[in-house]
């Protein structure tokens, strides 16, 4: 059996005669991107083998003892702005309660049994876990028949100690590319701690298609991709209690928030269904569960899974929806998250429609020579200040560009008259950023994926009958819409022509709905009422798409879409 | 001659309303429809497809152009009806089963047209049999398959098996393309070539057809 060693960490493997260096690299846990899913047609894998030159991982198989170096190291702390709902005010009224208790104690007259003496506390009130069953004896008599209920609605999930004040909820933000928790204290309400890492699925493939095609050419495919979430959700966990003292006995609530496929993943049902026409989940239902059954008998909590719209438009978007508050305000408000996916939501004269456009993770990075998602060491922003000025995430030397940063360098290249508003290169063949390069291919790969967005917009617009002009609002999420230059957005085309002030910048908006919901549990009914109210709008079989993705293709604004009357 | 080039220029820079005129005033000048077709029409469109091989241009030119040349087919087609000598080949083209990307198939198809070769769109998502019917109706050279989705690129070669089932393989060329495609996939599923872009699938079909 062969050896590869693997620089800088000098790691020694022993591998199986003919094993792709791809599996052999995911399988010992070293960070390697790969958006395609090994595919071969993403580049991202790349590795230097030694005295053999540059190579993909993925289509590299170990015949014989090899030395190979990684290329770039990859970092997980990622920065996503501090998001914006910890300002707008809402009723607290969390989903778990503490109901203090003294009971009488039990006496020849009053033998009443432990439970019942437990349900008289509070009307309506009912016990279902036998795990807290089981504890109650010992617990009454130990604490002289004192003591907090811990309530989830109307149902008993444990019984505590006295002084037990403050109890705790997380929230859970499964992206394709990023997860993202965090803690809350269900007491007060505030926001006490955030904690973001990589999706492990990523070495997998950057979009959801790439993760069920694992799924579907491997028998184990969903237990590995399922495994890996799981652990690293267990990671997030216990690391935002030890870092803040808390005792992971006191979460009692999770919230768990993603797209269709993530949360198929999360439950353990396959996606596999969703990735072809005409599209079906197994399930759109929002469940209640029991944290035992699924991260095991680490802590004993109630998870609350975020109901699904469509195979395409999921929870993370029902979310967003409660966090920007559209069932309730009036007028015509758009929410965009632009993610690995973009979803669109519009609502219009009491209606919602939603529909997702396939823009590709272009947004992050995937399909760009050298793009990467916002983290350290990513190009974010480009602007002209006399000569062209960068500014790097970490404040460190670049290492690629990210999304925003894209958007902007695209606006300085079309300032520059450097390409022209087709996007073809007029002056030279590429754009430099420091070592971070921009060709020709990219721009076009941006073009492919900001026009989706837009064709996207316009056809929710149709939709409702409405214009740009009659949009009240636009509610950018998704870690590429924090940093968005909203300027920028309309030179390139990606938003339409509104007025600045009428673009806002949410942040991650499924994560401050999953935070919402654990501080107000009449949410929950919102949710359902959203996953039943939304229009689905289909892009596949909307004729009107194609012709708007074509007319969006081009750089500027409408007025000025170059050829327009013959594109028409 | 100076008024086909015109015409080809016309093709260039999508100008459909200019081009109706030109193959007008060409025919008046007395040149046959075949010359207007190739020297004018087609030799415009494979500029238009050379530019965009080399990404000079985008969709949207490409689409135009594409526009402006079945504009000018469509005046010249009724005319060289009788002499089939022009049609180079014949293709049937789709995406495949599962799949509804419509927009690179159709640039495909476009291009491929601008070259010369009757084109037989069977549109999207197109299961096997539905290649099959088409190869046994219009006996074609070639069949071009579109997947731009990793989990529909399976369909290729269950399509390619049931056509051979079917006795079909031997009497047609089959090539494949779209974003996730690539060469060793075409070659594993024993496909006839793979193209990378609409220009290189003429330029592929051509070479399979040994014509110029
Ligand atoms: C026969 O011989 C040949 C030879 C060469 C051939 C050939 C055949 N066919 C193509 N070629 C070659 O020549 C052409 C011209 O040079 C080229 O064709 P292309 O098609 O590559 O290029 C076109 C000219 C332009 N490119 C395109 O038109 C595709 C652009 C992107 C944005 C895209 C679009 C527009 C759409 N989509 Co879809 N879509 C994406 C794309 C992402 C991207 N940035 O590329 C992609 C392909 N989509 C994807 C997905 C996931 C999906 N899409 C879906 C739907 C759609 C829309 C309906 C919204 C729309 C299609 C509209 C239409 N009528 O065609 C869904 C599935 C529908 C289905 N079952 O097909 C959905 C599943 C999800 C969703 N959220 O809607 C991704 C696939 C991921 C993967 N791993 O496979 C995707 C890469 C974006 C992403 N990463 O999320 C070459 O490939």
């Amino acid at each position: 059996m062969p050896y590869v060693r693997i620089l800088p960490e000098n790691k020694i493997i022993k591998v199986i005669k003919g094993k792709r260096l791809l599996d052999i690299l995911i399988e010992n846990n070293i960070k390697i991107p790969s958006y395609c899913g090994g595919a071969g047609w993403c580049g991202k894998c790349k590795v230097k083998i030694l005295d053999k030159g540059i190579s993909l991982a993925c289509q590299t198989y170990v015949e014989e003892d090899l030395t190979i170096k990684l290329l770039k190291e990859e970092g997980t702390d990622i920065n996503i702005q501090k998001d914006f709902w910890e300002n707008s005010n809402f009723i607290l009224s969390p989903v778990i309660t503490l109901q203090a208790f003294s009971l009488e104690i039990p006496s020849l007259s009053d033998s009443r049994s432990d439970l019942e003496r437990i349900l008289a506390i509070k009307e309506n009130i009912y016990l279902r876990d036998i795990f807290v069953l089981r504890k109650l004896p010992i617990f009454l008599r130990k604490n002289n028949y004192k003591g907090k209920l811990v309530l989830f609605e109307n149902e008993i999930i444990d019984v505590r100690e006295e002084e037990l004040k403050r109890v705790y909820g997380i929230a859970l933000d499964i992206g394709t590319t990023t997860l993202v928790g965090h803690i809350l204290d269900l007491t007060d309400g505030s926001d006490i701690d955030s904690y973001s890492t990589e999706n492990p699925q990523l070495p997998y493939g950057a979009d959801i298609i790439s993760r069920i095609n694992f799924i579907i050419h491997n028998p184990d495919g969903l237990q590995i991709l399922r495994d890996r979430l799981i652990k690293t959700l267990i990671e997030i966990i216990q690391n935002l209690c030890k870092k803040n003292n808390i005792n992971l006995n006191d979460v009692y609530a999770l919230s768990i928030t993603g797209n269709s496929v993530m949360t198929h993943i999360f439950l353990g049902v396959t996606p596999e269904n969703i990735a072809f026409s005409p599209f079906v989940p197994v399930f759109r239902n929002m469940m209640i569960l029991d944290s035992r059954d699924i991260f095991g008998n680490l802590f004993n909590a109630k998870v609350y899974v975020f109901p699904l719209i469509s195979g395409y438009v999921g929870g993370d978007v029902v979310a967003g929806i409660i966090a920007t508050n559209l069932l309730n305000e009036k007028g015509n408000i758009m929410l965009i998250d632009i993610g690995t996916n973009g979803e669109i939501v519009l609502k219009s004269k009491d209606a919602l429609f939603a529909c997702a456009t396939a823009a590709g993770p272009a947004f992050e990075g995937s399909n760009i020579s050298h793009g990467m998602i916002a983290k350290n060491g990513a190009i974010c922003h480009v602007w002209l200040e006399g000569t062209v000025k960068f500014e790097v995430i970490g404040n460190m030397e670049e290492k690629g560009i990210c999304g925003s940063g894209l958007l902007d360098a695209i606006s300085v290249m079309l300032d520059l008259r450097i390409i022209d508003l087709t996007g073809r290169f007029i002056k030279g063949e590429e754009f430099c950023l420091g070592r971070v390069k921009i060709t020709q291919k990219d721009v076009r790969e941006f073009q492919l994926a900001k026009s989706a967005i837009r064709a996207g917009i316009e056809v929710l617009l149709n939709k409702a009958d409405i214009t740009y002009k009659d949009i009240d609002k636009i509610y950018v999420s998704g870690s590429f819409g924090s940093y968005l230059n909203k300027k920028n957005a309309i030179k390139t085309g990606l938003l339409p022509n509104i007025p600045l002030e009428k673009i806002i910048l949410v942040g991650n908006s499924a994560i401050g709905g999953a935070k919402m919901i654990l501080l107000n549990r009449f949410l929950m009914k919102d949710a359902e009422k959203i996953k039943e109210e939304v229009n689905y709008v289909d892009l596949s079989s909307d004729k009107k798409f194609q012709e708007k993705f074509i007319k969006y293709m081009y750089f500027g604004e409408e007025d000025q879409c170059l050829m327009k009357e013959n594109i028409d | 001659m100076e008024i086909l080039k015109e015409v080809a220029n016309a093709v260039i820079f999508g100008d459909r309303k200019g081009i109706q005129e030109l193959v007008e005033k060409a025919l008046n000048e007395g040149i046959s429809p075949e010359d207007i077709i190739n020297k004018g029409l087609l030799s415009g469109m494979s500029v238009i497809g050379e530019r965009f091989k080399k990404n000079e241009i985008f969709v949207p030119e490409v689409l135009v152009s594409a526009r402006a040349m079945q504009k000018g087919m469509e005046i010249l087609k009724p005319l060289i009806a009788k002499s089939l000598g022009i049609i180079k080949g014949k293709i049937v083209i789709g995406t495949v089963k599962g799949d509804l990307h419509d927009i690179g198939k159709n640039l495909v198809a476009m291009m491929l047209e601008g070259a010369g070769y009757q084109i037989i769109d069977l549109g999207i998502d197109v299961p096997p049999e539905r290649f099959v019917q088409a190869i046994k109706e219009n006996r074609p050279d070639v069949v071009g398959m579109s997947a731009l989705l990793t989990t529909t690129m399976p369909q290729m070669k269950v399509t390619i098996d049931v056509i051979e089932k079917e006795g079909l393989r031997d009497k047609v060329k089959i090539i494949v393309g779209g974003a996730p495609v690539t060469e060793e996939f075409a070659k594993e599923i024993g496909a006839d070539g793979y193209a990378e872009d609409a220009y290189s699938a003429v330029e592929l079909v051509n070479r399979l057809l040994k014509v110029s």
